[in-house]
């Protein structure tokens, strides 16, 4: 590897060590002024909320990488800093950072084929190395700035084309297109700040106060306070409400003015709050509306230093805190009605194009030009994926409901819209979903299909007495009493199964067990008909047996005391009227499983009427409820 | 995917499902039927008297 040296400004006379002097560029941080061919105007680098400095380190692949220097670019809609690394062996590497995403990435020397650069366009799929990508944006790169030691010169306004791949694995690949055949590709790996290993970076804590720039509105001349400096690609005067875009030479200029807002914002700008944990300022303040509709929603832009941006939405009310997905759907087609992500189905809920009608804050896309944007919202409530398709670029986010009182709580407001209709993403009050409910309970039906099963098999289900009795057997009393048995085993259940040979005619029986130590009795009581005969055909109703159980008794010594009646004995036949009795001890009992699986289906079934009426009012602000299809 | 909101309420439930198991377990092992319509719930004592039979016929213990 080259060794550093020391080197001396030729404009101010500063002293430097320079870690790579044989790269060809060095820009003095005193005096800007560039080395060694001084041919480009000096350009300050400006301030940004970047966490990373030249003095910044990075551990990756079991290397570690300085931070050489950075090109500063300005995209179509937003900015992008791409460092240059160097690491012990001498070799360099490029860190892409744009808003909280971060892409580490080498040349890859093989290039891209000719005949794909054609293929380069949001959505479709390259491969390189057996690795398939997904274009996910291609834009048009114009220098701004740079700083440090740098492998190429440049000119402020020098532009390029590229195209930005990835893969949810976290391969991430970056085509630099000089025209229609050349490319140069860089490969690596993309991930968030936390995912790499940096060091020497810049607090991200401390007096927000101390970071913010303050600019003066070209129209109004009215100070707008910028939390996020130069990653603010536009800003919107609260004063004059002008909304204004910095040009490639990094001016403000005014592109619209907007009408007075129907509603100021609930959460004041620069309210800081934690949501999932994460702190978040509000930077912006969007009030948008459907190109072809007639109803408007807010949109809140969030800014975290390390996260980078996210965004809440409201509408009638209800509150979706939303974030760019790096890991996104990828084979989604534009007529696709629903998505698979996650391992859940999401449901096209919406598709329009917005009209941006208020805003105030910064934003680091260029809001008003969000109206050549497709966007696409697919739900599973608490969730929702938004799909946003411009002509360069493909972006994913990922939304959950809020809580209008965790909002409030969260940014300690004192008033909140009031909340109207069903969310897109709204969950029933009671927190519980159909679907997981029916999961957790065909769960616990198993359980209690295998104990049943269990019971079945280890009951004894023990004959201890069976005859016939007649009616001549009953005493005076009109009672016939049996001889004692000994029920074992502890605490079971008895059944009685009954039979009468009956033809068309009827019997009850009342059955007494009696415990002959305590003289506790058990009672069950039974009736058995059946009637059969002939009209248009053979028929009969009724059976001429049945059982009853006694449920719960203990082990012990018991008899029977039975009074049995029948009915019509006029009959011949009947001469008589007898039944048979079989007793058996320890038996299982279906009906108890059966009862069981009953109580646990309420539930459930409550809550799939309830879904289903909840569920047709959230699908009723949709123009793809299934009604629709 | 299951929200924090819903996992928080779906304790409940698992806790009222474990009960029932808990429940038809007892009974399995107890030989408790859940629903008995032909059983007399008022079961009597020695020196008490038993809810009587349908048919008028007297309740006397004769072995």
């Amino acid at each position: 590897m080259t060794a550093s040296v020391n080197y001396t400004c030729t404009g101010c006379g500063k002293a430097y060590q320079r870690k790579r002097p044989d790269l060809p560029v060095f820009v003095c941080p005193a005096c800007f002024v560039i080395h060694p061919e001084n041919t480009a105007a000096p350009i300050v680098m400006p301030e940004d909320m970047s966490l990373l400095t030249l003095d910044s380190v990075l551990e990756m692949e079991g290397s570690r990488y300085v931070f050489l220097g950075r090109y500063h670019y300005q995209q179509t809609n937003s900015y992008k800093n791409n460092w240059v690394l160097l690491n012990e062996k001498g070799e360099l590497a490029y860190l892409l950072e744009a808003t909280g995403y971060y892409a580490f990435c080498k040349p890859y020397p093989k290039g891209l084929p000719s005949d794909e650069l054609q293929n380069l366009h949001p959505g479709n799929d390259i491969t390189l190395e057996e690795i398939r990508y997904v274009v996910d944006a291609v834009d048009k790169n114009v220098l701004t700035t740079f700083e440090g030691e740098l492998p190429e010169t440049g000119q402020h306004g020098d532009s390029f084309f590229s195209a930005e791949m990835s893969t949810n694995e976290g391969e991430y690949a970056f085509v630099q297109l000089f025209d229609k055949k050349h490319s140069t590709v860089y490969t690596g790996k993309w991930g968030t700040f936390s995912e790499f290993k940096f060091s020497n970076t810049k607090q991200t804590t401390g007096d927000k106060d101390d970071l913010s720039a303050l600019v003066k509105c070209p129209a109004c001349n009215a100070e707008i306070r910028l939390v996020t400096h130069r990653q603010a690609v536009a800003c919107a005067c609260a004063q004059c409400r002008s909304y204004l875009r910095y040009d490639e030479s990094g001016k403000l200029s005014r592109q619209a003015v907007f009408e007075v807002p129907s509603t100021q914002p609930t959460i004041p700008l620069h309210s800081v709050g934690t949501i999932h944990g994460n702190t978040y300022e509000v930077v912006g303040f969007l009030i948008k509306k459907e190109k072809h509709g007639d109803y408007d929603w807010r949109e809140y832009i969030l800014f975290n230093p390390v996260l980078g941006y996210a965004s809440l939405s409201e509408y009638n009310g209800h509150w979706n805190f939303i974030y760019q997905l790096n890991a996104y759907p990828r084979d989604v087609s534009n007529r696709s009605r629903s998505v698979f992500y996650e391992n859940n189905d999401f449901d096209l809920y919406n598709k329009y194009r917005a009209t941006l009608l208020y805003a105030v804050g910064e934003f680091y896309v260029d809001v008003q030009r969000e109206g050549d944007t497709l966007v696409r919202e697919f739900i599973n409530p608490p969730f929702m994926l938004v799909n946003e398709e411009a002509g360069d670029e493909v972006r994913w986010f990922l939304g959950e409901y809020i809580t209008p009182s965790d909002i409030k709580g969260i940014f300690k407001l004192d008033e909140m819209p009031s909340r109207s209709g069903v969310g897109a993403t709204q969950l029933m009050i009671s927190g519980f979903k159909f679907r997981t409910l029916l999961t957790i309970t065909a769960v616990f039906a198993c359980l209690l299909f295998v104990t049943q099963l269990v019971f079945s098999f280890s009951s004894a289900e023990k004959k201890i007495l069976s005859n016939t009795y007649y009616q001549h057997d009953m005493n005076a009393e009109k009672v016939i009493v049996t001889p004692a048995f000994e029920l074992t085993g502890g605490t079971a259940s008895v059944q009685f199964n009954v039979s009468c040979p009956l033809n068309n005619n009827w019997m009850d029986i009342d059955i007494e067990l009696i415990n002959d130590l305590t003289g506790e009795r058990y009672e069950a009581l039974k009736s058995l008909e059946f009637y059969s005969g002939y009209d248009e055909g053979a028929w009969s109703e009724g059976s001429q047996s049945e059982y009853v159980i006694i449920s719960a008794v203990p082990e012990g010594k018991y008899h029977l005391n039975m009074y049995p009646d029948w009915g019509n004995q006029s009959n011949s036949s009947w001469t008589d009227p007898n039944f048979t009795l079989s007793v058996i001890h320890d038996v299982s009992m279906p009906s108890n499983f059966m009862w069981m699986l009953l109580l646990i289906s309420i539930f459930p079934a409550i809550q799939y009427y309830r879904e289903r009426n909840f569920e047709s009012r959230r699908w009723m602000e949709s123009d793809y409820s299934g009604d629709n299809e | 995917m299951i929200g924090k909101q819903e996992w928080k309420s779906m304790r409940y439930y698992i806790a009222f499902l474990a009960l029932v198991l808990g429940v038809f377990t007892y009974g399995g092992v107890t030989g408790w039927r859940f629903y008995n319509p032909d059983e007399v719930t008022e079961r009597s004592y020695p020196g008490g008297h038993s809810t009587g039979g349908r048919m008028g016929t007297g309740r006397f213990y004769h072995k």
